[in-house]
């Protein structure tokens, strides 16, 4: 579709030619299913081939708010508005025990404190809406008639709500300008009606509601379209997609498809993978700028290097999802991006190093993303490692497996039994100290530190080592009971880890983890065993284990069309 | 101490229109409400780890009044300050009754959700009298900042944790963008019409939000009603606003000579152990943010968390172990070293103290000290500080030992002795005082009577 550039003043504002004449140019509205949602009332099946869930199974009906990264995009595009995400309050994450991301529904709200930035943004917008018409010579804002305000209100509620408004709302909104209007003339009225557009929920929310009563119900076309964006590429539908919401053509599986892969071939839904990475690890930026050590233990820690770290996971992720996405590669690859103080840190070649980051073959005994400093030294602690921490990690990001809540005084216990060893007790000794001072609570701690313990060769800084206090370090893992294509002995975790990835637990967990990720959606044990998980774990095993291609099948399942009823 | 007022070029300069919009309003005089609703204030400080507690509190009434060794940094500030020994928190959960249990410290409500607290916070309550919200506000950032369980200090209602800012310059914007106290002066007319319009799109707006609500589901009706809350929120200054460019500022006016140095406050990102003054600073900068918000009348009710439950930072440093807060209280180190923090936040306490005496609200103003366990993980005969409040009925310089019966280092079953007083007679007390009729919390006995003359 070709796009139409208006040139508002110092407004540019782009907008599909499709939809300013579905929406607003020739003043027609919609005939909706006035819940927000946009055309709706299709039949909720899932795509041919797809695994058709039991309607208890699918993601319930739901309003989600706009992440803030999401709502700056949407008022880019929608309004050329530049809008610091940073501004908004963070959303708490949420999740499961073992996918916690903050794309979950659940803890989006719009908070007063939301409610003030929204507000302040909203009026930014809508005076330089104003601005924009006045310089344009806006019939709206000399003495409009019924058409140019029906216009007016339909192409900036479709700017507003990613849809054309349906006949409920346009109505309101009309009725509103007049009202306003009449009390304090056009240009006040048409203000008003973008401050209220823009503080709307349905602009602050997208909908999740279907259409019909059934118990599975069908997402409409234009919830489709938003829900394909945001969750690719955390933006807001373009005019394309837009216009194939209009004509009704996506609640075809391979219409959709054309559509993600051409917004996956973007940087910016580049960016959201990296950050599902990111997330799963706790090494987003924002995170890991908090990463403190005791510099008595580790005299080589500094900001400088911590920021480092970060930035050659972001690097490493971003690069290897840009050339193809391979799984196995992100977990097992024996090259990262180093500048020279991080190359210096892990003991690899600095030749042609300085302060930019560039590709760089690891020294042996480092590889994958849980060779990374960043990875290690977050899941460890300030002054020592930590095989729970970093076991734990693990246990629920590779195998999903959660961890339960602690016994009632078990952290007595603990304090009581186990705190008490020598010194200069190796992790391995600390633990064999303590299963025999508190073997009730191996039958929890037993599942997830040896898994730490394969990563001891990487101290609290991810700095590599064979001994500590003058002893030899055990790396040794032995997993069973998580299926006969990973059971058995590694010489350590990063050996465990190579298999584990690439067997059926772990493509299952990643399946998991991302449609977690891709849904907001809080997921259990249970959902491992989900026809849908296991297809798409069959499809990142048949495509070499491509992380796109799992994203792109998750706009091929049942969950990404229908909805429970609920309550 | 040399007052200053917000300014109106200090909140245009980014803070969007809205704030634009608010900015005449902003200098003027803080509110006087009829009654002890919106007089009476509230102020929680929240440290971590509990206390050693035979170090902690005091001993002797009056003139015999004394801090022990681990509020010895409280003593310039002793005639402000009583402290109560003996107070159970009942509703600590019967499976879960670790640090976490900072989710039912404010409440004092029972209920099955672990990590629930399962009603609206004191300082929620007391907010809610004034229609206002609680500025709950936060020192240390971990990387384990997002995870709420034990973090969530604050409960707008069951399931509803408020939320701890820890970022001065977002504390402030969300404060003083749309402050708008009440005060006489001339109207003018310009400002009086975009009131009228800004009241006419909140008119708008909710009955936007309740159309849209007819085909959501409960939980999403809830969040609805949060978005609702935050537009009546709004509704309702632009009610109490007068239309004035300026009111002359009083005697009384907004102290915003400390608070004002949040704008430029750079955003904490790693006030971790290792940078103690950051952690110093940060905290007094929040507490000067807190105060200058309950002396212009923008709130009546707030927290300052210095860490979350089970918080690490020492903010005196040590070696190993002793390094770490939460460490130190699991007898990692001597108690001397427990005891010796537990100091240093007697000074911040203090120092808090004196600077709400200052600016002329202590009396008005209650300052309880809370931590979210007691000893080895208990709940029980737990220690409260209590300062402020002379103008509400509160009584200073005592040492109030509330009976105790049972293990103190014991579980629930000995906090639900009937023989042991509540948390929650506390927060009666301190809700009644703030105006409040009835009850705050479950199984309370009734007001401190020690502590205050009701």
């Amino acid at each position: 579709m070709k796009l139409v550039v208006q040139r508002l003043g110092g407004l540019v504002v782009s907008v599909s030619l499709g939809a300013l004449v579905a929406a607003g140019c020739s003043g027609a509205a919609s005939k909706g299913s006035g819940d927000g949602g946009g055309p709706g009332g299709e039949t909720p099946v899932a795509p041919p081939g797809a695994c058709s869930l039991p309607t208890g199974s699918l993601p319930p009906r739901r309003i989600i708010r706009l992440s803030p990264l999401q709502y700056s995009n949407a008022l880019k595009a929608n309004f050329n508005h530049t809008f610091e995400a940073s501004a908004l309050p963070p959303d708490p994450l949420a999740g499961g025990g073992f996918a916690v991301f903050d794309t979950n529904f659940a803890e989006k709200q719009v908070t007063p404190e939301h409610f003030n930035v929204f507000r302040g943004a909203a009026d930014a917008v809508a005076a330089a809406t104003i601005k924009s018409l006045e310089a344009n010579n806006g019939c709206v804002l000399n003495k409009p008639d019924d058409a140019c305000v029906a216009t007016f209100v339909a192409d900036y509620g479709q700017r507003a709500f990613r849809r054309p408004l349906d006949d409920d709302e346009a109505g309101r909104y009309r009725t509103f300008f007049k009202t306003a209007e009449g009390k304090w003339g056009a240009k006040a009225a048409a203000r008003m009606i973008v401050e209220a557009m823009l503080q709307s929920p349905r602009h602050l929310y997208r909908t999740e509601l279907g259409g019909g009563d059934g118990e599975k119900v069908a997402l409409t076309q234009y919830e489709l379209a938003n829900q394909l964006s945001f969750m690719l590429a955390d933006q807001a539908p373009d005019s394309e997609l837009l216009q194939a919401a209009k004509d009704g053509k996506l609640r075809d599986a391979d219409e959709v498809k054309k559509h993600a892969q051409r917004l996956m071939s973007g940087g910016p839904a580049r960016a959201r993978m990296v950050s599902l990475f990111t997330q799963m690890y706790g090494v987003s930026e924002g995170l890991a700028a908090n990463l403190a050590k005791d510099t008595a233990v580790y005299p080589d820690f500094s900001p400088t290097l911590r920021d480092a770290m970060t930035k050659e996971t972001g690097t490493f992720i971003d690069a290897v999802l840009n050339e193809g996405g391979s799984l196995k590669t992100l977990y097992t690859a024996d090259h990262s991006y180093l500048n020279k103080a991080l190359a210096t840190h892990y003991g690899a070649s600095t030749s042609g190093l300085g302060n930019d980051f560039k590709k760089v073959s690891l020294p042996a005994g480092r590889r994958g993303l849980w060779g990374h400093a960043s990875v290690l030294a977050v899941h460890s602690h300030k002054d020592g490692t930590s095989p729970a921490l970093r076991g734990i990690t693990l246990f629920t990001k590779l195998f999903c497996r959660p961890i339960p809540a602690a016994p009632p005084g078990a952290v007595d216990l603990a304090n009581g039994k186990i705190f008490a060893p020598d010194k200069n007790f190796t992790q391995r000794e600390h633990f064999e100290f303590a299963k025999q001072k508190a073997p009730e609570c191996t039958s929890c701690h037993g599942h997830f530190v040896p898994l730490g313990l394969g990563l001891e060769q990487f101290d609290g800084v991810g700095k590599q080592r064979t001994t500590e206090f003058g002893k030899t370090l055990d790396t040794k893992v032995n997993l069973t009971g998580y299926g006969d294509d990973v059971d058995g002995g590694y010489e350590d975790t990063l050996q465990l880890i190579d298999k584990v990835v690439q067997s059926d637990i772990g493509t299952r967990c990643f399946a998991t983890q991302a449609f977690s990720f891709a849904f907001g959606q809080d997921v259990d044990s249970d959902t491992l065993d989900s026809c849908e998980i296991k297809r798409l774990a069959d499809g990142l095993k048949a495509s070499d284990f491509s992380v796109a291609d799992v994203m792109l099948n998750l706009t091929q399942i049942d969950s990404f069309y229908n909805r429970r009823q609920g309550s | 101490m040399t007052t200053n007022y917000v300014r109106r070029r200090d909140l245009l300069l980014g803070l969007g229109t809205g704030a634009a919009f608010l900015a005449p309003f902003a200098r003027q005089v803080k509110a006087n409400a009829a009654g002890k609703v919106g007089q009476g204030k509230l102020v929680v400080f929240f440290t971590p780890n509990g206390h050693a507690r035979a170090q902690f509190g005091s001993d002797g009434n009056d003139a015999s009044f004394k801090f022990r060794s681990g509020m010895a940094g409280a003593t310039p500030m002793a005639d402000e300050i009583s402290v109560i020994r003996g107070l159970s928190n009942k509703s600590q959960h019967p499976d879960r009754p670790f640090h976490d249990q900072i989710s039912r410290l404010l409440t004092t409500k029972t209920g099955d959700l672990v990590h629930t607290g399962m009603g609206p916070s004191v300082d929620q309550a007391i907010s809610d009298l004034s229609a206002k919200n609680p500025l709950n506000l936060k020192v240390y950032w971990s990387r384990y900042d997002n995870v709420g369980t034990y973090q969530n200090l604050s409960w707008k209602k069951a399931a509803f944790p408020n939320r701890n800012e820890n970022d001065p310059r977002k504390a402030y914007t969300a404060v003083f963008s749309d402050f708008m106290p009440s005060g006489g002066g001339m109207e003018n007319p310009e400002m009086k019409l975009a009131l009228e319009q800004k009241k006419s799109v909140m008119d708008f707006l909710k009955e936007d939000i309740a159309s849209f609500k007819t085909r959501l589901t409960t939980n999403d009706k809830n969040r609805l009603d949060v978005h609702l809350d935050a537009v009546r929120e709004f509704e309702k200054k632009l009610e109490t606003a007068p239309a004035t460019p300026g009111a002359p500022a009083g005697t009384g006016g907004c102290p915003m000579a400390k608070a004002d140095a949040a704008k430029a406050y750079p955003p904490p990102v790693d006030s971790g152990p290792y940078n103690r003054d950051a952690f110093k600073a940060h905290g007094d900068i929040q507490a000067s943010l807190l105060l200058a918000s309950l002396a212009c009348g923008a709130r009546v009710a707030g927290s300052i968390m210095w860490q979350g439950g089970a918080g690490g930072l020492n903010p005196l440093g040590g070696t190993g172990k002793a390094d770490d807060h939460h460490n130190v209280s699991h007898n990692d180190a001597p108690y001397e070293v427990w005891s010796s923090i537990d100091n240093w936040y007697a000074g911040r306490y203090a120092s808090f103290l004196k600077e709400a005496k200052d600016i002329g609200i202590l009396d008005d103003t209650v300052v309880l000290w809370v931590t979210e366990i007691t000893e080895s993980h208990s709940h029980n005969n737990a220690i409260f500080p209590i300062a402020g409040g002379k103008n509400l009925g509160f009584k200073h310089r005592k040492s109030i030992t509330l009976p105790f019966s049972g293990d103190e280092n014991g579980g629930r079953g000995a906090a639900r002795n009937t023989a042991n007083r509540s948390l929650s007679d506390l927060w009666t007390t301190v809700y009644r005082a703030c105006g409040g009729q009835g009850n705050f919390g479950e199984d309370v006995a009734g007001p401190i009577t020690e502590v205050w003359s009701g």
